[in-house]
C-alpha cells in the first residue's frame, strides 16, 4: 500500500537510500569482520595441484572469518601450481607464493619450509585439493578456547562421490568422524588431527618441531606429540571440509599404503610416551588389536569355519553393518545425503578388504621385514 | 578408529563402553564445576546412538538364534561328519552368539589389561632406576659427611665449598634420572 501512495521518483530514492545503507552495513561489518579476525596463516602445501588450488583458496577467500595470510607451498610443481595461484590473489588477504630450491620430497618437508614464513599466532594447514565450507575456519577456531588446545581439527567429507572408492571413502568418513571421533573428542583424544584440515597454536607447532618426517604418517605423528607435550586437541564436527579422494585404484593404493605405514610407524615411535597419556593409550591398543584381528578373522578365521564348520560362518562379514549403519544413515540423514549413503554403503564393505590387505601389508614390512615406508607418493 | 584402518567389532564395543561411562564422568565434572548444558546434550546424542546400535544387537541376535535353532549348523554342513567329530554342538546358534560376545568382552578387557600392565612394568623399572639412584646419594652422602668431618677441623670455608659441591651433584642425578 505505501508504495502505491509513494510517488514513484521517492520510491526510487528509498530503495537507493536503502540498497546505500544495506551497502555500508555489509561494508562496516565486513571491516569489523577484517579488523576483528584472528591472527591466523593458512599454509597450503602444493605439489602439482594446478587442477585443485583455485578452488582451494577460493574456498578459503570466501570464509565466513578471514585469515590474515595465505601461503602457498609451490613445492617446485611442473604444471604451473604456482602460477595458478599467484592469479588467485585478493587485496583482503595477504598473499604468498613460496618455492624451495628443489622438491622437498614430503608433504612434511614443505610444510616445515613454509612454516619459516609463518609469523601469526595460528596456523591453519589444508591440503591444495581440500575446499572448506563457507564457515569452516569461524567454527574451527571457536574451539581455540583454552591455552591448553594447541591444534582444532575438523570434520572430512570426500569432495566427489562417484566410484566406488569414493563411495567407500564416503562411508568410512562418515562413520569414523561422527561416531568414533565425536567420543574420543569429549575425552580429549582425537586420535588424529587431520592432515587435510587442521589449525595448530604456531607457538606449539615450533615447540613440537613442526611435521616429523620420520613416519609418513605425519598428521598421526604430530597429534601424538602434541599430546606427549601435555596440550590438548580438539574436534570440531561443525566445521567441514571437502578433500578430494583417490577416485580409482592406482591413487587408493598409495594412499592406503602411506596410512597404513603411517600408524604403524607412529605406533613404533610413539608407544612409550602413548603409554602416559589417559585414553590414547587404550585407543591405540584398541585400535591396534582391532586391525589385527579384522586381517586374522576376514581372512582366515572366517573362511576356515566356513568351510569346516557352515557355511554360513560368512555372516561373519556382514553381521556388524547393521551397527555401523546406525551412525552413518543418522549422520546422512542430518545432512540431506540419505540416498548417497544407502548407494554408497556396500563400498564400505569392500573398502574394509582393501584396508585390511594394506594394513597386513604395513605390519609385515614394518616389524617383521623391517623395511621402513619412507617414500612419501601423494594420493592423487 | 580412523579411516583405511579395518575393524572387527571391538573397537565399536569399547566405543559403546566410553559412550557407557560419559554420564558418570559428566558428573565428576559437574561437580568440579566443568560441565554444560551442550555437553549434556551431546551426551542425550550419544545416548541415542547407543541405543539404537544396542536394539538393532538384540533384534539382529534373536532373528539369527530364531534361524539357528530351525536349521541345525552341522546337519546342513558339507563337513558335518568333521564337525561332529570336533564335537561342536549342532543347536550352537545361541552358543556361538553369547561365545562370539564373551570373546569380544574378554579380549578388549585382555587387551586394555595389557596396556596397563606393561605401564605398570615401566613404572616399576623406573622406581628401581630411582631407587638406584637414591642409593648413589645415600653413598654421596656418607662420602660428603666424611669429608666435612675432616675439613671441620680446618677451614669453614672448604667445608661451604663442599656442600655446594654435594647440592649440585645431588640436582644433577635428580634432573638426569628425570
Amino acid at each position: 500500500m505505501i508504495s502505491l501512495l509513494t510517488p514513484p521518483d521517492s520510491r526510487r530514492s528509498q530503495d537507493v537510500e536503502l540498497y546505500v545503507g544495506q551497502k555500508a552495513d555489509a561494508r562496516v561489518q565486513r571491516e569489523r569482520m577484517l579488523k576483528d579476525r584472528p591472527g591466523l596463516t593458512v599454509l597450503i602445501p602444493a605439489y602439482n595441484e594446478a587442477a585443485f588450488v583455485a578452488d582451494t583458496l577460493r574456498s578459503v577467500q570466501q570464509q565466513t572469518t578471514l585469515p590474515t595470510r595465505i601461503i602457498v607451498v609451490d613445492d617446485c610443481s611442473t604444471d604451473g601450481t604456482g602460477d595458478v595461484a599467484r592469479k588467485c590473489a585478493t587485496p583482503e588477504i595477504e598473499f604468498t607464493v613460496v618455492r624451495p630450491e628443489k622438491n622437498a620430497g614430503s608433504k612434511s618437508s614443505a610444510l616445515n619450509f613454509g612454516m619459516t614464513f609463518v609469523d601469526t599466532e595460528y596456523t591453519l594447514v589444508i591440503d591444495a585439493d581440500t575446499t572448506l565450507a563457507p564457515d569452516a575456519i569461524e567454527k574451527l577456531m571457536a574451539n581455540f578456547d583454552s591455552p591448553k588446545v594447541a591444534c582444532v581439527t575438523g570434520m572430512v567429507l570426500p569432495r566427489h562421490v562417484r566410484t566406488m572408492w569414493e563411495r567407500g571413502r564416503y562411508v568410512e568418513y562418515l562413520y569414523a568422524f561422527t561416531f568414533y571421533k565425536p567420543i574420543q573428542d569429549y575425552y580429549g583424544r582425537p586420535l588424529i588431527a587431520s592432515g587435510c584440515f587442521s589449525a595448530f597454536r604456531t607457538d606449539v607447532l615450533r615447540q613440537a618441531g613442526g611435521w616429523s618426517m620420520r613416519t609418513v604418517g605425519e598428521d598421526m605423528d604430530l597429534t601424538w606429540s602434541i599430546y606427549g607435550m601435555g596440550y590438548a586437541v580438539r574436534f570440531a564436527l561443525d566445521a567441514v571440509s571437502y578433500p578430494v579422494e583417490p577416485h580409482n585404484f592406482h591413487f587408493l593404493h598409495k594412499q592406503l599404503k602411506r596410512w597404513s605405514a603411517g600408524f604403524v610407524q607412529c605406533v613404533r615411535v610413539h608407544w612409550k610416551g602413548a603409554l602416559e597419556v589417559p585414553y590414547l593409550r587404550s585407543m591405540v591398543a584398541v585400535a591396534l588389536w582391532d586391525s589385527l584381528q579384522a586381517i586374522l578373522g576376514l581372512f582366515v578365521i572366517i573362511p576356515l569355519l566356513a568351510i569346516f564348520v557352515h557355511p554360513l560362518f560368512l555372516l561373519g562379514y556382514v553381521l556388524d553393518l547393521p551397527t555401523i549403519a546406525i551412525p552413518v544413515f543418522y549422520t546422512a540423514y542430518r545432512r540431506g545425503e540419505m540416498g548417497r549413503a544407502l548407494k554408497s554403503f556396500p563400498a564400505f564393505w569392500v573398502m574394509r578388504f582393501i584396508n585390511s590387505v594394506y594394513v597386513l601389508q604395513a605390519f609385515w614390512n614394518e616389524f617383521v621385514k623391517r623395511k621402513k615406508l619412507e617414500k612419501f607418493e601423494k594420493g592423487h | 578408529m580412523f579411516a583405511g584402518l579395518p575393524g572387527t567389532g571391538i573397537g565399536g564395543i569399547f566405543y559403546l563402553l566410553l559412550t557407557m561411562w560419559m554420564p558418570i564422568h559428566e558428573l565428576y565434572l559437574l561437580w568440579h564445576g566443568r560441565s554444560s548444558l551442550a555437553r549434556w546434550r551431546f551426551i542425550a546424542e550419544r545416548w541415542m546412538l547407543f541405543t539404537a546400535v544396542i536394539v538393532v544387537m538384540v533384534v539382529q541376535v534373536n532373528l539369527l538364534k530364531g534361524f539357528f535353532a530351525n536349521k541345525s549348523p552341522t546337519s546342513m554342513s558339507p563337513m558335518a561328519p568333521v564337525a561332529a567329530e570336533l564335537g561342536v554342538d549342532p543347536n550352537a546358534g545361541t552358543g556361538i552368539l553369547l561365545g562370539s560376545g564373551l570373546y569380544a568382552g574378554a579380549v578388549l578387557l585382555g587387551v586394555i589389561g595389557l596396556v596397563h600392565l606393561v605401564r605398570l612394568g615401566f613404572w616399576y623399572k623406573a622406581y628401581l632406576k630411582d631407587l638406584a639412584h637414591d642409593l648413589d646419594l645415600q653413598r654421596d652422602w656418607g662420602r660428603f659427611t666424611s669429608l666435612t668431618r675432616r675439613t671441620a677441623a680446618q677451614t669453614g670455608e672448604i667445608v661451604h665449598d663442599a656442600r655446594i659441591w654435594w647440592s649440585w651433584n645431588v640436582w644433577r642425578r635428580v634432573t638426569a634420572a628425570r
